[in-house]
């Protein structure tokens, strides 16, 4: 145990000593942080905007016809999972590399096994050190949206919100992770590191970006800007109607979708936030059951990752050799 | 005690009625606040296979790279096969080789495709008859095909004397040539550098630590100690010097202790 | 004349590289499904169109007019703007970093500048081989979507000069990238880290720039339709749009081949575009200033070094 706790402890500090790894870093905080000031700041004025109408109302012996919207602070947090399906994913992508790098250019791997540890207990130690790593990273958005939303915003979040945030923080921390691992994994296995960098950032933009900006794409209501569906003033049970008219192409669009981890993180993440209006108004439980699939997917490629990291550590020669 | 005295053989004759291919004067590399080499006066004849001796650090490497032109020295002067390394490094280039260090060449690339793409460099047009020419010189023609990455290391050691002769210089400069190799490669690299300088009339400055080595293949020696110059002078006066020495090895080492002291 | 051997050798070397392959195999794969996902998506709306004017009649409401009548040919190539800002610039920063750590990786840089060989030539000799790959890269696109439009919808001389213009920018956007990653290559001792850099430029020029420069969320610039946002117009946000669109090169880059391929407009957001004769003259800004930067990597670049980096 103590071992480990040796190791993951040098993994975190080394983290902070590569300056590229925190220009990545900073850009990412600073975008989330940017877009939760700004989300912050929209909500707020959509509230006082509703206010100023309701006191013009009031002062000429009016009540509103409609009753109160409801507004949904989560629903504002979209580009936070935007940027931590992004940008998050590269975090990972460098954690993991620079994890074995410094490892492999340094030739130390040799010298640490000539200690009484294991491969496992380096392994153990050095998901654990980037796990937390990543957690802190997380929590530390959470954390920022938790004070703007209550500081500028003036928003206090109910339990079930409060329960939403902590959920979320916990997929994105195993989405994050899913890409250490894989980094972790070509970083091992790849003769050269920049061969593991470019093979890790191909499939980043494959899984990332390219598959979900397909399957918007081929999205018959993404055609037209505001929503095709809704510029011909169809409602939610007439459009599936027509799409159920299209399921082979509809099921096509879905499955491209369904490949990209990073559409179950946004599909998992989205469902959380509310960003798609349909879940508002469905409770926390049946929120998880509609999304358990993306939500275990995640734990299984994690939980893959983390054994073929102990696969390719096992039977990779060269890496001992140096 | 040895003197500490730098002998220059050069100096006992007329120097003008030798022809210097390598000529420096004062010449000084700094990084910084480090002086890497120090104010080095040498004269290399031409025909001679200088050795050039020093310990790990002595600034030997930085000495070669100066007179390959790949560095810009701090001040001083100097001419290689009579060209300006400051002014005229390009001509310098064509008047010499230069193997570094760890021979590396392209490894996905083969023996030919590689003394073909270095050859047109050198501006060489059609380099495919001196090529084989090369090769076959340094018994290599075999391994023409091989990529280099499948090569032995002498094999490599060959391949790359042979990019570095393929122009026919004045000046070969040579950087640990017998480094990584077995005894074997090293008696066969030693007659390489003689039949290059015998048949071929191939001047050699060579750094090199094998002082074995340096005994049979070196007409004239230097030690570069800190960056400085400490001694210069043909082998056989040297021998003569220090007759009370056993061998090279012990000379060098007195050499070295009396400029510590 | 060594230059033209420099660039011979780089792109010998390219056709071996394993990582090359994998991305252009990625981009051309990408290039053969962008016209035919573009068809496809089309064809569908316009039977769901169909469908929800059946749907529409039955209700008696009235049927509105079919936003994709009238649709430009080339409407099935505009993914292609996309790929080309995520995959295509990703592409040419790997082929410039390829080139770039090339003699490094094989520790012959001492070798090389033992001949007489300027540091001209030899940067020459890189930029060259660059271009001549991401052109070859781009015809072989160019002939994809041409033949696949002349197919799936309708081709003429016009619409290939447009097809030509835009994969004529596309070269130019995509030369910036390529012109990072090779000089970083050279700039750099360490191969991940020239690779890292112009990787977090790319980052920062596809997705922190136009989000913040038009408050869009990051996904959103990735779609050749965008959502409506609400986008709080404020003069903070305002002042952020002044400072950060001029940069925004991506956004320059869309805006203009939208254009050129007469695609409707791609952006919906209170912030007008630049006209295309000034993001054509952002582009030409983006390429010299990359430029720039290769040519101050070859200041940086040590003709002296021996060792090997990884």
């Amino acid at each position: 145990m103590n071992k480990h706790f040796l190791i993951a402890k040098k993994e975190f500090q080394d983290i902070f000593r590569n300056r590229t790894f925190s220009i990545m870093l900073g850009l990412l905080l600073t975008l989330t942080v940017t877009s939760i000031l700004v989300s912050t700041l929209v909500f707020k004025s959509q509230v006082t905007q509703y206010e100023n109408s309701l006191a013009v109302l009031q002062s000429l012996g009016k009540m509103p016809v409609d009753a109160a919207p409801k507004l949904f602070p989560l629903n504002l947090l979209r580009g936070v999972v935007d940027y931590l399906e992004i940008i998050g994913a590269i975090i990972g992508i460098l954690l993991g590399y620079l994890s074995i790098a410094k490892e492999k250019s340094t030739k130390t791997f040799k010298l640490l096994l000539s200690r009484p540890i294991t491969k496992k207990d380096i392994l153990v130690g050095k998901i654990f050190g980037n796990l937390l790593f990543v957690s802190l990273m997380v929590l530390f958005v959470a954390a920022v949206i938790l004070a703007s939303f209550y500081a500028i915003g003036g928003i206090t979040l109910t339990a079930v919100e409060l329960m939403k945030i902590l959920l979320f923080v916990i997929i994105s921390i195993v989405y994050v992770m899913v890409f250490f691992t894989l980094s972790f994994f070509l970083s091992v296995q790849q003769k050269t590191l920049s061969n593991a960098l470019i093979i890790c950032f191909v499939i980043w933009l494959v899984f990332v970006l390219v598959l979900p900006q397909i399957g918007d794409t081929m999205d018959p209501d993404n055609q037209v800007p505001g929503g095709f569906f809704k510029s011909i003033g169809f409602d939610r049970p007439h459009e599936k109607a027509v799409l159920a008219k299209f399921s082979g192409y509809e099921n096509t669009r879905n499955f491209i979708e369904q490949l990209s981890i990073t559409k179950q993180y946004e599909r998992a993440a989205f469902a959380l936030f509310g960003i798609k209006p349909m879940y508002n108004e469905m409770m926390l439980p049946e929120i998880l059951v509609d999304q358990l699939f993306n939500i275990i997917s995640l734990f299984v490629l994690f939980t893959i990752g983390i054994f073929s990291d102990a696969y390719i550590m096992h039977k990779d020669k060269q890496f001992l050799r140096g | 005690m040895v003197e500490k005295t730098i002998v220059n053989s050069s100096t006992k004759e007329d120097s003008s009625s030798f022809s210097f291919v390598i000529d420096v004067h004062n010449l000084t590399k700094k990084y910084g606040d480090f002086v890497a080499v120090k104010d080095l006066t040498l004269q290399v004849k031409e025909g001679e296979i200088f050795g050039f001796l020093g310990h790990n650090g002595a600034g030997k490497t930085t000495t070669i790279n100066m007179l390959t032109t790949l560095l810009e020295p701090t001040s001083g002067s100097g001419k290689v096969a009579g060209h300006d390394i400051r002014t005229k490094a390009l001509e310098v280039r064509k008047e010499i080789g230069y193997l570094p260090e760890n021979v590396q060449l392209y490894d996905s690339m083969t023996a030919y495709e590689n003394l073909e793409y270095f050859s047109k460099l050198s501006g060489i047009k059609k380099p495919d008859t001196k090529i084989w020419k090369e090769l076959d010189f340094l018994g290599a023609r075999s391994y023409a095909d091989q990529k280099i990455g499948e090569l032995s290391k002498g094999m490599r050691q060959r391949i790359g004397i042979a990019q570095a002769i393929i122009h026919e210089p004045k000046v070969l400069f040579l950087d640990e040539p017998t480094s990584g190799l077995d005894p074997f490669g090293v008696k066969q690299l030693r007659d390489i550098i003689l039949r290059l300088n015998a048949e071929k009339g191939i001047t050699i400055f060579m750094n090199t630590h094998l002082l074995q080595e340096v005994t049979k293949t070196c007409s004239t020696i230097g030690v570069l100690n800190h960056g400085s110059l400490i001694y210069v002078d043909s082998l056989s006066n040297t021998m003569k010097r220090f007759k009370d020495e056993q061998s090279l090895e012990e000379i060098y080492l007195t050499i070295e202790n009396n400029k510590e002291e | 004349m060594r230059s033209f051997f420099i660039a011979k050798n780089e792109i010998q070397h390219l056709f071996r590289e394993r990582t090359f392959f994998l991305m252009l195999t990625v981009f051309i794969l990408i290039s053969l499904t962008s016209t035919y996902i573009g068809w496809a998506s089309q064809h569908t709306v316009e039977s769901v169109y169909q469908e929800s004017v059946i749907t529409l009649q039955s209700l008696g409401k009235t049927v509105p007019p079919s936003p994709f009548s009238n649709l430009p040919p080339l409407e099935i190539v505009k993914n292609m703007i996309i790929y080309v800002v995520l995959i295509g610039s990703l592409l040419a920063i790997t082929i410039g970093h390829s080139i770039g750590t090339k003699d490094q990786r094989a520790g012959v840089v001492r070798i090389l500048f033992s001949k007489p060989l300027t540091k001209k030539e030899f940067l020459i000799g890189k930029a060259l081989s660059l271009g001549l790959v991401l052109f070859a890269i781009l015809m072989v696109s160019l002939i994809i979507s041409a033949i696949s439009v002349a197919i799936l919808s309708q081709m003429s001389i016009v619409l290939l000069l447009q097809l030509i213009e835009f994969y004529v920018v596309s070269f130019f956007y995509m030369l910036g990238f390529g012109f990072l990653g090779l000089g970083f290559g050279l700039m750099k001792r360490n191969s991940a880290i020239a690779l890292l850099t112009p990787i977090v430029i790319w980052v920062v020029i596809t997705f922190a720039l136009p989000e913040m420069s038009s408050a869009l969320y990051p996904t959103s610039s990735l779609n050749p339709i965008l959502p409506q946002t609400e986008i709080l117009n404020s003069p903070v946000l305002s002042a952020i749009h002044n400072v950060f669109y001029p940069f925004s090169v991506s956004e320059h880059y869309r805006v203009l081949s939208s254009g050129i391929l007469n695609l409707q407009e791609t952006t919906d957001t209170i912030y007008s575009n630049y006209s295309p004769i000034i993001c054509a003259f952002i582009l030409a800004a983006w390429v010299i200033i990359t430029s720039g930067v290769l040519t101050y990597s070859m200041s940086k670049f040590d003709i002296s070094r021996g060792d090997i980096y990884e």
